[in-house]
């Protein structure tokens, strides 16, 4: 082969395309159909005789497979561009017709200062708007031309089909992230319909986890992709700078074409490799049933391997690609995507695609932390000592993306809290089995005037979570707990708040659940939601009528709070009191009415009863407690005595304060409302206590102690400029 | 005269001069005293009736410290982690580093310049001791000198001071450049390596300010001028002419300094332990450490004033009593 020619490569694959998936799948069966006949059969077979069954039983595939891609990309790593070609094979699983094709040109966020990715991003008050924007910083997806040719289930002379841009979010018209191809025929329901495209992109630096840094890309969202026939009409929303994606299931077949140097990292498994006469590589991935395909160069890339293996669960084989200076943070990678394939194959059902890429991006790419199918980037520093949850906590969660998210594909765009925050509540936990708790981490050396991380870590020794790992959720939820409910669609959340409301209100109101229920109820309801929408696009009352189900109660009491407002729970102990329960005032004795008077007696049993332990002695010990935030849950109201005994109220929480009287022959010693945090929510624990003596200054002495050789020191330094 | 009998006098002086460093100290706590009284009862209020009052005794429960930062205000806003633990060295190094000291919280740049003056105060009583005759020591003498050279040396902490500001002005431009000139960049040791040499640029320009006030002070002092223009004057050029002798001398106590943070560091009790005995060990190895920060400092400024006898060819006097 010559120089590049992506139409030759594309063509050679629109011949191969309409069966390449289903022979794939069926060659693959038939192998094994063949193996296990081998051994399970006695006395000669041919060849005839073991294909015949397998076409028979060939299953259907696990996604419907309606938006398949065929790309052939070249990338010049020195202009910074790629330049593709790619066919298009959409099939209408809806039971609406449609005369039109959406696609999400992502890339077009980052055109320029007028789309509405960088105008929000603006509002967010992040920093890409800030800095000083070179021309090289910008990036752009430029479609030449699509083309309608004779082929799929719509025959039709080959043209060039028109287009438009559309802004169905906002209208703006200055962004161009969505493209309107008119189809000349509507494709009917069950039809399939195919597009070939030619594009040019321009790389940028990295916005949104995507883009190059010096010789390394990280290329991700970055072909135009079909957004979702649903409903009678297309969900393909613009790009925004605070949510992510949504897309059909389908089959990727895509051939990359880079310098012969570079490693490469990408969704799917390599099937083809050729060596261009210009010293380029041409490298194929192909991978089924996935809604995207990211793919990741850079000639630094150390490649190493590694296999999970789990009883119960299918063999995984991981590759990582690390950077260098990381190599020895490798085995803490491989540990870590272990933990999440192993737990939440356990929990929820298997990964299936039996290969993962885990990324370790390169230093200041920006690109780390994101998930895509069957690949995903971590993140580390040069230094990073284990203990402090890094990369562990971030390896974690990506791979469990595989699940939340790669396997059960909902809307990010609208429900972005659907795998966001199942996938943190699942890393928590994951984390929580996998690992000692995690401290908390300082790092030090951070260059004044920059947005850079300290590049020196410390672990702070003695600090931790006493009451649980998910109390470390509650910071980042409580600030923001009220500022917008969270069935608001994700890209309309107020700037921000979509890590709050997404990620740890989610995660905690899931804790809460499973403290409320149980994990033998919520483990199996999260693992028939994992296996009734894996390939599919759940909505969010799908999840909340599959927890009530079984849980075998109407939850929705519970998701109408903690979805549907955005009121916070905040339950507290008000006061506690505990006296000699001696009455005074008219009482009944034998059928008269009799005066009781408290006497001077009276007066020195109470005295001898706050000084020594009475048996005898009666106590009224009455204790307030309120509801002050808006939100509602049934709590328990713990009071302990100083006898040691504990009584227990169960409080339905839902009036703004009740009031419990217990008489005991012990004194009363402290209060808790909901003393097992089963409330997670709670935006204030430290009220959910009272003790009845007034505590000493022991507690607040010792921290100040240490606060106060802080400030001393800090004088000091005051007096060098002096 | 050599590095090591600089030192060596310095380290002398220093200890002979316990007791000023033990003023220094003592003042020291009494002007962070204040704000440790208002930070304990922000404490003790936010703990409450509450049983944080005994899980708190022992390690610090996160989510609690969390809650109290986020209706923290003012000066309660600096109780964060690292700053209730043998860490807090650390953060105070980076705060001096980055320049961030004035800006931490306004209430504390107050306290922090009140002290940066009454440490001006005392620095002319500090040097005289250490240079002066020994019939002229002790607390009155000291008290005059101090007296005697505070205003001049605001003069020269005052122009010090645009210095400073300069430099960390300069700070905040060099290190987004170097951001800049290095993004294109994919290994952090590498961009570790430019910062490093970035603040090493910054730190030694820090230095070289201290250092030219430093010489001016003591030069002031030995040679009992009113100029501040001149002494300044000549204490650049004492810096400039001997650049080995003056900074290697900064530069040996200032690494001693940093040993003995590191060491304090290090040996510092921990935060988990409950109980009296541990936050009395805890305070007591804390208050150590400052008072020999104030020795090392007063043996800096010792050592320096051998340097300048010595090269200015003056008999070397001084052994402080106060």
């Amino acid at each position: 082969m010559g120089t590049f020619d992506p139409g030759a490569l594309v063509g050679m694959r629109i011949l191969r395309q309409a069966s390449t998936a289903h022979r794939r799948t069926a060659l693959r069966l038939a192998f094994w159909m063949c193996f296990a006949w081998l051994w399970l059969v006695p006395g000669p077979v041919t060849a005839q005789e073991v294909a015949t069954p397998v076409e028979a039983e060939a299953p259907a595939s696990p996604s419907a497979r309606n938006a398949n891609y065929t790309i052939a990309v070249r990338l010049d790593t020195e202009a910074k561009t790629l330049e593709g070609r790619q066919t298009v094979v959409w099939r209408n699983i809806q039971s609406a017709a449609t005369d039109e094709l959406w696609f999400h040109l992502y890339w077009n966020g980052w055109r320029n200062s007028r789309s509405t990715w960088m105008q929000e991003d603006q509002i967010r008050e992040r920093s890409s708007l800030d800095s000083e924007q070179e021309a090289e910083d910008w990036g752009y997806l430029e479609v030449d031309s699509v083309r309608w040719p004779s082929t799929g289930d719509i025959a039709g002379a080959a043209r060039d089909l028109a287009t438009r841009f559309a802004s169905p979010d906002d209208g703006n018209p200055e962004d161009r992230t969505v493209m309107v191809v008119s189809l000349p025929t509507p494709v009917e329901p069950g039809e399939s319909v195919t597009v070939e495209l030619a594009w040019r992109a321009k790389i940028p630096r990295t916005f949104a986890r995507t883009g190059f840094r010096g010789n390394y890309f990280f290329i991700a969202h970055w072909f135009p992709k079909l957004g979702v026939f649903e409903g009678g009409g297309w969900n393909c929303h613009q790009y925004h700078s605070g949510t992510e994606y949504f897309s059909d299931y389908g089959v990727y077949d895509v051939a990359i074409t880079l310098p012969s140097e570079y490693v490469l990292g990408a969704t799917g498994l390599l099937v083809d490799s050729v060596e261009n006469e210009d010293g380029s590589v041409t490298l194929r991935h192909f991978q089924e049933d996935v809604h995207s395909f990211t793919w990741t160069t850079s000639p630094d890339y150390l490649v190493l391997t590694d296999r999970f293996e789990h009883e119960g669960l299918p063999p995984v084989d991981l590759r990582l690609l690390i950077q260098p200076e990381h190599r020895s943070q490798a085995a803490r990678h491989f540990h870590a995507t272990k933990a999440a394939l192993r737990y939440y194959g356990t929990w929820y059902g298997p990964y299936p695609y039996g290969h993962v890429t885990v990324v370790d991006p390169a230093y200041g790419s920006g690109a780390g932390g994101m998930e895509y199918p069957t690949l995903f980037t971590a993140g580390t520093r040069l230094f990073n000592p284990f203990g402090g949850g890094s990369p562990e906590g971030v390896t974690i969660h990506e791979a469990g993306h595989q699940f939340w998210y790669a396997l059960v594909g909902n809307n990010e765009f609208e429900d972005a809290w659907l795998d966001e925050g199942l996938n943190t509540y699942s890393t928590t936990r994951t984390y929580d089995q996998a690992y000692p708790p995690e401290k908390p981490v300082r790092r030090y050396f951070t260059p004044p005037g920059t947005e850079g991380r300290g590049f020196f870590p410390l672990l702070l020794e003695g600090f931790g979570y006493p009451g649980g790992i998910f109390d470390e959720r509650l910071d980042g939820y409580r600030e923001l707990a009220t500022i917008d409910r969270q069935s608001t669609p994700s890209y309309l959340y107020y700037p921000s708040a979509g890590g709050a409301l997404s990620y740890s209100k989610t995660a905690l109101w899931l804790a809460t659940l499973e403290r409320y229920l149980g994990w033998d109820v919520l483990q199996p309801a999260m693992s028939k939601f994992f296996h009734e929408w894996q390939y599919r696009h759940p909505k969010p009352n799908d999840f909340f009528d599959t927890l009530s189900d079984a849980a075998g109660q109407d939850l929705s009491w519970f998701f109408e709070q903690v979805y549907h407002s955005s009121e916070e729970f905040d339950y507290a102990v008000l006061s506690v009191s505990s006296e000699p329960a001696a009455v005074e005032g008219w009482v009944t004795q034998d059928g008269e009415l009799v005066l009781a008077e408290r006497s001077a007696e009276d007066e020195d049993e109470d005295d001898t009863a706050a000084g020594e332990e009475d048996s005898e002695t009666l106590y009224r010990s009455e204790v307030v407690v309120r509801r002050f935030g808006g939100g509602v849950f049934p709590v328990e109201v713990l009071m302990v005595f100083e006898d040691g005994e504990e009584v227990r109220f169960r409080w339905d929480g839902r009036a703004r304060w009740k009031r419990i009287v217990v008489e005991q022959t012990s004194k009363l010693a402290h209060a808790v409302v909901d003393p097992d945090r089963v409330l997670l929510l709670d935006v204030r624990p430290s009220n959910n206590s009272r003790v009845l003596e007034t505590p000493d200054r022991g507690p607040a002495r010792k921290w100040t102690a240490r606060w106060l050789v802080w400030l001393q020191d800090l004088l000091t330094y005051f007096a060098f400029f002096g | 005269m050599n590095l090591f009998k600089a030192i060596g006098g310095g380290l002398a002086l220093g200890l002979r001069s316990w007791r000023i460093a033990l003023l220094l100290w003592l003042m020291g706590l009494l002007f962070a005293l204040p704000a440790a009284v208002f930070i304990e009862e922000a404490v003790h209020e936010f703990i409450g009736s509450s049983l944080a009052h005994e899980t708190l005794r022992g390690p610090m429960d996160l989510a609690w410290l969390e809650e109290f930062l986020d209706q923290a205000g003012g000066m309660s806003s600096t109780f964060e982690p690292s700053r209730l633990s043998p860490a807090a060295v650390i953060d105070n190094l980076e705060l001096w580093f980055s320049g961030d000291l004035f800006k931490e919280n306004s209430g504390l740049a107050a306290l922090g310049i009140l002290f940066g003056l009454f440490w001006t105060l005392m620095s002319g009583g500090v040097l005289a001791q250490l240079t002066g005759p020994e019939n002229h020591q002790g607390l009155a003498p000291f008290l005059a000198a101090s007296s005697r050279y505070f205003f001049r040396f605001l003069r020269l902490v005052l122009v010090a001071g645009l210095a400073y500001y300069g430099i960390y002005r300069f700070s905040t431009w060099l290190f987004p450049r170097l951001e800049q000139a290095t993004r294109d960049v994919t290994v952090e040791g590498t961009v570790l390596a430019y910062n490093l040499i970035a603040a090493a640029i910054v730190v030694l320009l820090l230095i070289l300010v201290k250092v030219v006030v430093d010489y001016a002070k003591i030069g002031t002092v030995i040679e009992e001028r009113r100029s501040m223009s001149i002494a300044g004057w000549r204490a650049v050029q004492l810096v400039v002419t001997h650049p080995i002798r003056t900074l290697s001398v900064y530069f040996s106590m200032g690494l001693l300094g940093l040993l003995l943070t590191t060491v304090y560091f290090f040996l510092a009790p921990g935060v988990a332990a409950s109980g009296l005995g541990p936050m009395v060990l805890a305070l007591v190895v804390g208050q150590l450490y400052l008072l020999l920060r104030w020795m090392v400092r007063i043996s800096l400024l010792g050592a320096e004033s051998i340097v300048f006898q010595s090269i200015h060819g003056y008999r070397r006097q001084g052994a402080s009593r106060l």
